[in-house]
């Protein structure tokens, strides 16, 4: 075999690593990835100086983060990557609404984050991860609110900027997720689709059982006429097989149901009085896998009640902070994970908790190279929200354009050729360095080291982000250009630079001060190669 | 695959300057390795409508079309799209039709992701990443996907998307970051160098460093990766990656990124008619006026092709192998809107180099509309219900790669194959 196809092999998505021996990540190395894992950024100096010195302090700093509000942030963004809603436009826009287009890049942003932010809110408030379709509660912001029968509710806002507790007031049932326009603007039924879309979102993202995953063969003999398609799906035993359980799930989501695709009227509120219309049109009672339902009300409750829910969160929760997709041969892996998840009384907390204690989250390497196995991510890759949420935490640079947040779109941004998802194409977030993203971090790093290099050398070194230890005339070679370039390695890669970086750092300054560059200048320089350097940006 | 990246960035330090890819490299053999131009027509077209002339089926013809035949291709000769008929009198000894491919579902994601990658399970490479990575000779876009779906796995790293409002064309002008955002501009070209080399050489020591699994790939990869990133913005001196809005700006475009070399793999979306999409579920005569937008532009590519140099042949006509397709078929008859619904059987063009033309494989059964089986050698009646996997061991036969290893179940068809 090529070593091409061998890689092709190995990486298929589906398939669990083997079981190699792995090496560990250990002390401020583990501690930055449960850092940019957890919450998005990277360990701060007094978090690094303590897991130096103290290597198992890292479990109990982990626990902290956890706790923080970048956890909830973070988890929003991991949600929004698996479930694919930060979509780049919906059927409706602003302007259909009547606002300037302007707003569309807030209003597509806070469509797509309903779903996250209210998930990462029940992950936040410790609640049984039943509430994620239960809750008769959701998040909204002051837009949706202005433009959906939504009210602001008492209770815990959300730590994403602008979030607040909030209620449907258009009659819909209780239900979570299911039971938002963030989920079913994004899960959209075409009119002779009947909801099966929709059925088969619930499936695929809280199940982890896909109606899709098992081709369709259509056997020509059961095929005696072309119009009757409605009535083959309940009558033919090939079509029988999935739509017998998908399309009485379709039949609970009528109160969706759309005449119009692209009327904002149509799709913003609840129709109760269509509820019947499932039955009418498939001719199947509202019922969960041959339980019946009474309504739609009980869509989330049996959901909750189904075991395969909490086996689902535990399986893309794993894949998550893992970053690979897990399936039939992690059966045992998930097992584990989802008694944790049931032992911590079903908070995600505890599953996470879980999930990042597991060796596999901590591999690093292998102790037999020859049987190191490409399926797992010994070394990750940011992704663009990471390096976002990073970058501005360093430098104070945000990359936006009007109100759009650059790594965050692919309308005018740049996500997808950062490694990203864009939610309908691009489906699975890239895990490797690509000519795209090296192009991205060259000019997020030059923007961000530019910035804060201006900013720094403006202000007292005790305001400063970056240059705490230079001033505007310290000339390379000095002591304080020293410990400046090994704070800033510490701060961006997180450990000690060594001598050949240190070397490298200096040779660059002293290039560009013989040319005649101002110190702004020269420290930006310095600053953007930490940002470029695979140190920075792997994990 | 970690073997061949390193081989590919061995001279990273020397591409610090700027051409250090040899972009015009031909074979030993004075042959240069097939190029692929993808035409990706999202929604669903109808074949019945322009390229399967499906006449006394149960299925919908349009309005006053006859048979058409020319030079061993029967068609729809519709009066809406005159242009098929031009196309096909003018390169039916180059083009093959295929009937009746079974994309085994009738929702938009999945079809587009069966048709594209054999597979309805995420994380593989869909056929045009699969060939720019199984391209031999180094190219800074392997596969350059100008508009249009990507699948992607293992082998993402050889996708360069050029972003749907001309991204890539300003990231490489470094016009993003200069915004009322970013008020402090961009460094010097003296900054500039001096960090890329710095750069480089961290990456070099890191491939080095790094013993095997991920962090290996990763290392190879990223050297890799700004190997590309430095020829690009050398390359784009010239070349607006931004250019275009019609189907046949892209196109031109395209052709232009295979003909310097840069890439083995393009790929163009239309997107239909005036926008409206081949999903017709109403009104489904706008299949109409797309085919005529789409083989008025097909006629362009021809020509384009026949004017520009090859790499290492007289013409680019030589290199290049043309595919234009859809993710799915439309259903036989007309719903209450005059629309079709979805259909899992679709057709799928190919012309141009390796080709064996004038002839059409597969169709559709004039009573259940299902695909007909066929004989993959010689292209007539036989037992093999064609599958996206067929068509994608086509194209990687076309490329001259042996399809089993990563086809084993769906082999070529030879039929379409010269
Ligand atoms: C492997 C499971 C599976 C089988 C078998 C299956 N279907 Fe489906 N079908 C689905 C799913 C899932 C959807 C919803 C897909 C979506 O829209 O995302 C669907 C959607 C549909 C739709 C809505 C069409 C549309 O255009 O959106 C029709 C009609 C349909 N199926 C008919 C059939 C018929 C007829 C058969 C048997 C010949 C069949 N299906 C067999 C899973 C299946």
């Amino acid at each position: 075999m090529s070593p091409l196809f061998a890689l092709l092999a190995c990486t298929t998505a589906t398939e669990a690593p083997v079981a190699a021996d792995t090496t560990s990540l250990e002390g401020p190395a583990l501690l930055r990835r449960l850092s940019l894992d957890l919450r998005g950024t990277l360990p701060t100096e007094a978090e690094l100086d303590l897991v130096t010195t103290t290597p198992d302090a890292v479990w109990t700093v982990s626990d902290i983060m956890l706790q923080s509000d970048a956890f909830e942030r973070r988890f929003a963004d991991l949600v929004a990557e698996s479930w694919l809603t930060r979509v780049d436009e919906f059927n409706v826009g602003a302007v259909d609404y009547g606002m300037d287009a302007a707003v569309e890049p807030l209003l597509v942003r806070d469509v797509g984050d309903e779903v996250p932010v209210f998930l990462a809110a029940v992950a936040a408030e410790d609640l049984p991860w039943s509430e994620a379709v239960e809750a008769d509660w959701t998040m909204s912001t002051e837009l949706l609110m202005s433009i959906w029968s939504v009210e602001r509710i008492d209770g815990r806002d959300s730590a994403a900027e602008g979030w607040v507790r909030a209620r449907y007031t258009d009659g819909r049932p209780p239900g979570g997720a299911v039971m938002t326009n963030g989920m079913w603007w994004r899960y959209w039924s075409a009119p002779n689709n009947y909801n099966r879309t929709r059925a088969a979102a619930i499936g695929r993202l809280l199940l982890c059982d896909d109606w899709l995953v098992r081709p369709i063969h259509i056997d020509p003999s059961e095929q005696t006429n072309v119009g009757a398609l409605e009535e083959a799906v309940r009558t033919q035993p090939s079509c029988v097989g999935c739509h017998d359980s998908l399309d009485p799930v379709a039949s609970a989501l009528f109160g969706y149901w759309w005449f119009d695709l692209y009327d904002p009227s149509e799709m913003q509120g609840y129709h109760p009085e269509r509820e019947f219309l499932g039955e009418r049109y498939l001719g199947l009672a509202p019922a969960w896998f041959g339980r019946p339902m009474s309504g739609p009300a009980d869509l989330g409750p049996m959901i909750a009640d189904d075991p395969r829910y909490y086996r689902c969160a535990a399986q893309r929760t794993a894949g998550s902070y893992w970053r690979r997709t897990l399936g039939d041969d992690d059966f045992d892996t998930i097992t584990a994970l989802t008694e944790q998840f049931a032992a911590g009384d079903y908070t995600m907390r505890s599953l996470v908790r879980a999930v990042v204690r597991e060796p596999e989250y901590a591999a690093s390497g292998f102790v037999d190279p020859a049987a190191a196995d490409e399926a797992v991510v010994t070394l990750r890759v940011m992704q663009p929200s990471q390096l976002a949420t990073t970058v501005e935490a360093l430098t104070g640079y945000a990359w936006t354009e009007g109100d759009y947040a650059q790594l965050d779109n692919d309308a005018v941004g740049y996500r997808v050729l950062a490694g990203g998802v864009d939610g309908h194409g691009v489906t699975v977030p890239s895990e490797l360095p690509s000519v795209t993203r090296a192009l991205v971090e060259q000019r997020l790093a030059e923007a961000a080291a530019r910035t804060v290099a201006y900013d720094d050398l403006a202000v007292p070194a005790s305001e400063r982000r970056l240059l705490t230890e230079v001033d505007a005339d310290d000339a390379p070679g000095s002591a304080a250009y020293a410990r400046q370039l090994r704070v800033l390695h510490r701060r961006i890669h997180g450990h000690e630079p060594d001598d050949e970086e240190l070397a490298e750092d200096q040779a660059l300054a002293t290039t560009l001060v013989e040319s005649g560059a101002a110190a702004e200048e020269v420290w930006a320089a310095v600053i953007e190669l930490q940002l470029r350097d695979p140190a920075f940006w792997t994990y | 695959m970690r073997v061949s990246r390193r081989r590919l960035v061995q001279g990273l330090g020397a591409a610090l300057a700027a051409a250090a890819l040899p972009l015009r490299r031909a074979r030993g053999d004075g042959s240069v390795e097939r190029k692929f131009l993808f035409i990706f027509c999202p929604g669903g077209w109808d074949p019945a409508w322009a390229l399967a002339p499906v006449f006394g089926s149960v299925a919908t013809m349009p309005d006053g079309a006859v048979l058409g035949s020319v030079g061993g291709i029967d068609f729809v000769d519709n009066p809406a799209s005159p242009a098929v008929k031009a196309f096909f009198t003018a390169n039916a000894a180059q083009s093959a039709l295929l009937h009746g491919v079974e994309a085994r579902s009738v929702a938009h994601d999945v079809c587009l992701r069966l048709i594209l990658t054999g597979s309805n399970l995420p994380g593989r490479d869909d056929w045009p990443l699969l060939l720019a990575a199984l391209g031999t000779q180094p190219r800074i876009m392997p596969y350059v996907n100008l508009s249009g779906p990507v699948y992607a796995g293992p082998n993402v790293d050889a996708l360069v998307r050029v972003g749907q409002s001309g991204q890539l064309a300003s990231l490489l002008d470094g016009s993003p970051t200069l915004g009322a955002d970013a008020p402090v501009g961009l460094p010097s070209a003296a900054s500039t160098t001096a960090v890329d080399a710095a750069l480089a050489r961290r990456l070099v020591r890191l491939q080095s460093a790094a013993s095997a699994g991920r962090a290996a790939t990763v290392a190879a990869s990223a050297a890799l990766a700004e190997e590309r990133r430095i020829a690009l913005l050398a390359q784009a001196e010239d070349l607006d990656l931004a250019g275009g809005d019609t189907l046949a700006e892209r196109a031109e475009l395209a052709l232009e990124c295979l003909q310097r070399g840069l890439s083995r793999v393009a790929m163009v979306e239309y997107y239909g008619h005036r926008g409206l999409t081949w999903d017709t579920h109403g009104a489904n005569t706008n299949q109409g006026g797309s085919y005529e937008e789409l083989f008025t532009a097909l006629s362009g590519v021809v020509a384009s092709l026949e004017a520009r140099p090859g790499e290492a042949s007289a013409t680019l006509a030589e290199e290049v192998c043309v595919v234009v397709m859809s993710e799915m078929g439309r259903f036989p008859t007309l719903n209450s809107r005059q629309g079709k619904e979805h259909w899992t059987y679709t057709s799928t063009l190919l012309f141009g180099a390796g080709v064996r033309g004038g002839r059409s494989v597969g169709g559709y059964d004039a009573e259940t509309y299902l695909g007909a089986p066929v004989d993959l050698d010689e292209g007539g009646p036989g037992d093999t219900p064609l599958t996206p996997g067929h068509l994608g061991a086509t194209l990687l036969t076309l490329g001259g790669h042996d399809s089993a290893e990563q086809l084993p179940d769906e082999p070529p068809i030879r039929a379409v194959v010269t």
